[in-house]
């Protein structure tokens, strides 16, 4: 399990905070909270590291004892997780949605499509050929952002919190202590944006610093490149994920169609 | 935008009353009550009726704040200058015109009035204003040598009048609330203050008529103006010893003509270095032909600096935090911001050079709204609010004596007999 750094502050007697990060899903996860005292705080953030973690381990095709590690790499139908089973029957559906533009069978050599199909009386899934690679990268810190938002306002009865996934995504419930949303800003210089999140979620999408481009076009196969990121905010933090993956792939003439699907989510160019 | 700025303001007072100046802070800067909520209550439907000496820029724009303020009543304008009075009547039609600002004391209508005239002007409006028994409020500096500012304190004293001088810092709530953590040594002791104030430009206004060449560039002549030590340096002079709570010891400094030969009298650059009892420093540089470094006021204490204007806080050692982290800290301090985090993936190795913390990110204005909003209350109620009387005499005073001390070119400290007899400061505390 990784180690939580945690801290709690009840400095301001009117906001005591709560906040932890540890490492999961190749990023640094944060929470922070309010108006828990410190021991229930501990106890919350134990638990949002273990869910993230036990995420992790059915989704990541990293992790070589992974069932969708066992997907890429066998010819055969391989009986998978609640939750990876599930998330392949999403992804479909959001590929469908996205025009093809969503794609986690992005990265595989093969163009073909459907890359995969799932057998819902053995509860398996089998890929449609070798070459196909299945890789949940631009789903599972959306699909896992949800979740841990549910445990906090589901499970423990928390009103007002701000999770971060690696800064790319970004889910507020309620609002910050002193105000009525959490204001987020891009930390791009010069980008005036400011989101204003309330029970709503952030992603964005776009090329990282002296990291080569991770988002393929999978139309064309190849790595699809934008000057700008893209944001989209809305309700889901997966939808916001899986729509800003898909517009940063898909050429702009694109969009509007891309979009049609996803009316209430909010993008922007930063 | 009348709307905003109302609310703004609305919201200026209820920060001021809440969770950021409470206990200690409060008790530092007392004369905030003068526009807090429970004031404005007080003061509710009256009016103080105030008659303008010198509508100029400054002004003018006095005027302007004024139509958002409730309480102030503008009845009458005076201006020896007449396109700059019919500019102002302009915008008050049914204020009293007077040209010669005598004749507006005697109106009975006038309960209490702005000076906005040139330096040289403000002693002798100010001393028969409150002799005429009318409240003050007098932009800065005080006034254009010390002796004249230490009277002006002793008529207020002797005459009850109200007496504001136009310092709005001390109104300003990203200074307030920077002063508070500083005041209440959340950054460690105060070790240096450094002020300086960059621009590149000859500080001239165009002239109508070469007759009119002092009447209007009044600044650059020395028979009417102290030059940058008045104009520019006495903000920022009173952030040192607001900051440090203490009376600087001494002061050297130097000055001279460096760029704009052009027939002024007033130094186009100077640099003074004030020294406080505890040996602690606070520089003021200011040049005006070149504005790289632009306009600074920094609070440099053991564990943090303080930037006053840019309302950021940086600490020695930042902790690396990634995201969210900072938020922690601002919650603590009671302070609600932006949070500029968002962006692609974050991979642990793009440790950003550290960008501070925010002190006070959605403050508006600069505390000039505020300041005659608590003038007014004041004339009101007729209450003088504490200290801030004190914290912008001494403002004034060490600014005069910087420019007395580039003038003899030697080191000069304060004459022991213009030490307010209410107000000492904490020297070596
Ligand atoms: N607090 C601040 O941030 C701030 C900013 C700017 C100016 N100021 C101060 O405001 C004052 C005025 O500066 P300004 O830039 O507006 O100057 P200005 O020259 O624009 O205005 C001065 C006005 O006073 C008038 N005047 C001069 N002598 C007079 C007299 N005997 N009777 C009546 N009117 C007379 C002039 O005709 C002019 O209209 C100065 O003390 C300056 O330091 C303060």
């Amino acid at each position: 399990m990784p180690e939580i750094k945690f801290i709690h502050s009840t400095a301001n007697p009117d906001a005591p905070v709560a906040y932890c990060s540890f490492t999961a899903m190749h990023t640094v996860i944060e929470v922070l909270f309010v108006h828990e005292d410190e021991q229930k705080s501990r106890e919350i953030s134990e638990a949002v590291r273990d869910l993230t973690a036990e995420l992790e381990n059915k989704l990541s095709r990293h992790i070589a004892s992974s069932d969708l590690a066992k997907l890429n790499s066998s010819q055969e139908a391989v009986e998978v997780n609640q939750e990876l089973y599930f998330s392949l029957e999403l992804c479909e559906q959001f590929r469908a949605a996205t025009r093809g533009y969503f794609d986690i069978a992005a990265l595989s050599a093969s163009r073909h499509r459907p890359a995969y199909e799932t057998l819902p009386a053995e509860h398996k899934a089998r890929r449609c050929g070798k070459e196909i690679r299945l890789d949940l990268g631009g789903y599972a810190k959306g699909f896992a952002l949800d979740k841990v938002k549910n445990l906090l306002a589901g499970t423990y009865g928390i009103e007002n919190a701000l999770i971060n996934f690696g800064n790319s995504s970004i889910a507020g419930l309620g609002h910050h202590p002193l105000g009525d949303c959490w204001p987020v800003s891009p930390a791009k210089a010069g980008s005036g944006q400011t989101f204003r999140l309330r029970d709503s979620a952030l992603s964005i999408s776009g090329k990282t610093a002296g990291v080569l481009e991770h988002i393929i076009d999978p139309v064309t196969g190849s790595h699809a490149s934008k000057d700008k990121d893209i944001a989209v905010q809305g309700q889901s933090a997966l939808v916001c994920e899986i729509l800003s993956t898909a517009l940063y792939a898909a050429p702009r003439e694109m969009w509007p169609a891309l979009l049609q699907n996803f009316a209430a989510y909010k993008v922007e160019e930063i | 935008m009348e709307e905003k700025k109302t609310m703004d303001r609305r919201s200026f007072i209820e920060r001021l009353g809440g969770l950021g100046l409470a206990g200690a802070a409060v008790a530092a800067f007392p004369w905030v009550e003068a526009c807090s909520p429970a004031a404005n209550k007080e003061v509710a439907k009256e009016k103080a009726r105030i008659g303008m000496i010198g509508p100029g820029s400054r002004g003018y724009f006095h005027l302007e704040n004024m139509k958002q303020i409730p309480q102030a009543e503008v009845v009458a304008l005076c201006d020896i200058y007449e396109p700059n009075l019919q500019h102002a009547s302009e915008l008050y039609p049914e204020a009293k015109l007077y040209r010669d600002y005598r004749k507006m004391l005697e109106d009975p209508n006038v309960d209490c009035v702005v000076i906005t005239t040139p330096l040289f002007c403000h002693f002798q409006m100010a001393m028969d204003a409150m002799d005429a028994g009318k409240h003050v409020f007098c932009e800065k500096a005080m006034a254009y040598n010390i002796d004249e500012c230490y009277q002006m304190y002793m008529k207020h004293l002797e005459t009850g009048k109200i007496l504001f001088i136009g310092q709005q810092r001390l109104f300003d709530p990203k200074y307030l609330k920077a002063m508070a953590g500083v005041l209440a040594g959340n950054y460690g002791p105060v070790v240096n203050v450094r002020n300086y104030w960059f621009r590149n430009g000859d500080w001239r206004r165009d002239v109508p008529s070469p007759e009119l060449e002092r009447h209007i560039n009044w600044r650059l002549y020395r028979e009417y103006s102290r030059g940058l030590m008045t104009e520019l340096a006495c903000h920022q002079i009173q952030n040192g010893t607001w900051a440090t709570g203490m009376l600087p010891e001494k002061v050297m400094g130097t000055g001279s003509i460096i760029y704009w030969k052009d027939g002024r009298e007033v130094f186009d650059n100077v640099a003074c270095i004030y020294t406080f009892p505890n040996g602690v420093n606070m520089t003021f540089e200011s040049v005006i032909s070149n504005a790289h470094f632009g306009m600074g006021e920094q609070i440099l204490c053991k564990d943090a600096m303080v930037d006053l204007p840019g309302s950021r806080v940086y600490f020695e050692e930042p902790p690396r935090k990634s995201g969210i982290e900072s938020l922690i800290a601002e919650i603590e301090e009671g302070i609600f911001s932006n949070s500029a985090f968002a962006g692609t993936s974050f991979s642990a190795e793009n440790g950003s050079k550290d960008k501070g913390i925010a002190i006070m990110p959605e403050a508006d204005g600069d505390g000039t709204v505020e300041i005659m909003e608590a003038f007014c209350n004041a004339c009101i109620t007729g209450k003088m609010p504490d200290k801030v009387l004190e914290e912008a005499y001494y403002g004034s005073v060490f600014s005069l004596l910087g420019d007395e001390a580039l003038l003899q070119q030697k080191t000069l400290s304060l004459d022991e007999k213009y030490y307010l007899p209410t107000y000492k400061g904490r020297n070596g505390a």
